[in-house]
């Protein structure tokens, strides 16, 4: 059997001739490849949730030592260290509460910002509708519209009160989706009485973000109380005081790499075991063995292929499917689980390769096991 | 053709050893029609794999044109049955995801031949042992007979000088096995192949060259040699 056609021919008849057998194996496969699709995207959305790239162009002082950021209280009076670099290194300090609200039976992040600040220090860009002119109007980030599955012209119950959305935006980083009110407005719903939980120092541009961050570190009218973080740092640093998200990434690719190498190599050990009349039918009448694991190895493969696409829409759409009903959120903020096309190539040659030693370490001693220890299986 | 000398094959199964054929020597000249008889677990299909390869003696020589099986590794094993030796078994062992050309086809495939040039060869010998309805269609839709003769196709499609057929009739109602008999005997007489046949079907032996009877691993009968 030298030719390619003719073991191509043979393997999809062997492979369409037993078709049941064939779709069990592939509904083995995709268990497992799919277990591999699912933990490879949740451990990729957990890395990159705690490692975004750092906007160092602003920075936030914070209350030191608290757990939650929404626990921090920074006064006017703390701004001063900061506002005294303006205009050398700062543009401009800006207050910014934070809270974690329950609207809408949705746990969600809240923050407060000058209107005028929303766009310029915050970046926000609006998609649709209109930014906040009444006191019972509030803007939503993308992110939060996703996951709550909120549109304008909703209705939000929060702290006591009833708001409208009146626009969607978009923020830098969609971690940092929320629900935006005016400043004035939160002021007057939580009695805030000159307190928030950030300050929000933006740099002027050029500036060593780094000397500016540890010069304010250190003032010391912060340096016991604060903590002075570049502004999309902040929630790396506040993952880690919650939990490893690293450890429990790597964790998780091992985890999915076990199940794609351990199903693969199960499935195909299976396979063989279930083929040992064929074999010893191929070796009786002078098939050799190299032609036989060629044989076995394509059809392996082949099987291997298919279920892995088949594994990859499955869980696209599964994913998808989830995001849109019940998104993973961390702090409150929306964690998109996706499969990557850097975890999609890379599972696919773990499972050429899983698959091929699931061949080659049965098949090994192949070649010099006589027909007959086949036939006494 | 066939030189059998002093051989034995024990089976051991945990602390138990059976003595499957023992202490056997045989000549077989090219052309012979043999017949082996014997009871079940007499020893007839461990010596007829012996003298195809399948398995190895415990001692003891086979040795057929010169070739000694006994020192063979499995690679040359496998080549010296794709290239010398036919098999035809009780159950017919066909592929069952392959119709009855492709599965004629694999010897000759196994030696290199593509599918296109096997598969002529296939159907002329399908066509000639009466199944040219028959070509395309898989072994679950071929009566037993059929399927027999397919893997008679399959054991002569490319031109080994020796066939070993155990049990080939055991699966078939009379007339059927009757068809088989006669048929293995012209291709025995027409292309001069030699056929070792293990069977109980008296009737396959009547027109043998040489009939033994194999009981407890030992030769217990020999008929005379009529091929003088």
């Amino acid at each position: 059997m030298t030719k390619l056609g003719d073991v191509f021919r043979f393997v999809i008849k062997d492979l369409t001739g037993d078709g049941w057998r064939t779709v069990i194996t592939i509904i083995n496969l995709l268990v497992f490849i799919c277990s591999y699709f699912a933990l490879v995207s949740l451990a990729e959305a957990a890395y990159n949730f705690g490692n975004q790239p750092t906007d160092r162009s602003a920075l936030l002082i914070i209350s030191r030592n608290v757990f939650d950021p929404s626990e921090s209280t920074v006064t006017d009076l703390d701004f001063l260290p900061a506002e005294e670099l303006i205009p050398k290194y700062v543009q401009s300090v800006s207050p910014l509460v934070f809270k974690i609200i329950n609207a809408n039976n949705n746990l969600v992040q809240l923050r407060a910002a000058r209107l005028e600040d929303m766009q310029t220090v915050h970046s926000l860009k609006l998609i649709s509708g209109d930014w906040p002119k009444g006191a019972d109007e509030v803007v939503i980030g993308e992110g939060t519209a996703a996951m709550a599955n909120w549109k304008i012209g909703d209705r939000l119950y929060i702290y006591g009160a009833d708001f409208i959305i009146s626009g969607l935006v978009r923020a830098p980083g969609t971690k940092f989706s929320s629900i935006w009110m005016t400043l004035d407005t939160a002021t007057s719903l939580f009695n805030l009485k000159g307190t928030y939980q950030f300050a929000w120092i933006q740099l002027q541009s050029g500036v060593d973000a780094d000397t500016v961050r540890s010069r304010l570190q250190n003032d010391p009218r912060l340096i016991d109380r604060f903590d002075v973080y570049f502004a999309d740092n902040l929630y790396q640093e506040y993952t880690k005081a919650v939990s490893d998200m690293q450890g429990v990434s790597s964790m998780l690719v091992i985890l999915a790499l076990a199940a794609v190498m351990l199903g693969t190599y199960c499935n195909i050990f299976l396979i063989l075991s279930e083929r040992s009349r064929d074999i010893t039918i191929l070796r009786a009448i002078g098939v050799q063995s190299g032609t036989i694991r060629a044989l076995i190895t394509f059809r392996t493969l082949l099987q291997i292929a298919i279920g892995y696409i088949l594994s990859f829409f499955g869980t696209s759409l599964l994913l998808a499917w989830f995001n849109r009903i019940n998104p993973l959120t961390l702090h409150s903020i929306p964690l998109p689980v996706s499969i990557s096309g850097k975890a999609l190539l890379i599972g696919f040659f773990l499972s050429l390769f899983f698959g091929w030693a699931g061949i080659w370490i049965p098949t090994r001693h192949l070649r010099n096991r006589s027909v007959a220890s086949f036939i006494h299986k | 053709m066939i030189s059998i000398q002093k051989l034995y094959k024990i089976y051991r199964r945990g602390t138990e050893s059976v003595e499957a054929v023992r202490g056997i020597d045989l000549e077989i000249k090219k052309g012979e029609f043999v017949v082996i008889l014997g009871p079940s677990g007499g020893g007839k299909s461990t010596l007829l794999n012996l003298i195809g390869g399948i398995d190895h003696p415990t001692s003891g020589t086979v040795t057929i044109n010169g070739f000694a099986l006994e020192k063979a590794s499995e690679e040359s094993l496998t080549c010296f049955r794709r290239d010398h030796i036919g098999f035809i078994f009780q159950f017919y062992n066909l592929l069952s995801a392959l119709n009855a050309v492709e599965n004629v086809c694999l010897p000759l495939m196994a030696k290199g031949v593509a599918f296109k040039q096997a598969g002529i060869k296939a159907v002329q010998i399908l066509t000639r042992l009466g199944l040219q309805n028959r070509l395309n269609h898989l072994p679950s839709e071929l009566s037993g007979g059929e399927q027999q003769r397919v893997a008679i196709a399959r054991s002569i499609i490319a031109r080994p000088e020796l066939i070993l057929a155990d049990e080939p009739t055991g699966d078939l109602d009379s007339s059927t096995a009757r068809e088989i008999t006669v048929l293995m005997h012209e291709l025995n007489k027409q292309m001069g192949l030699t056929f070792v046949v293990a069977t109980h079907n008296l009737r396959i032996a009547e027109n043998a060259d040489r009939v033994f009877e194999l009981r407890d691993g030992k030769i217990q009968f020999n008929s005379n040699d009529k091929t003088g």
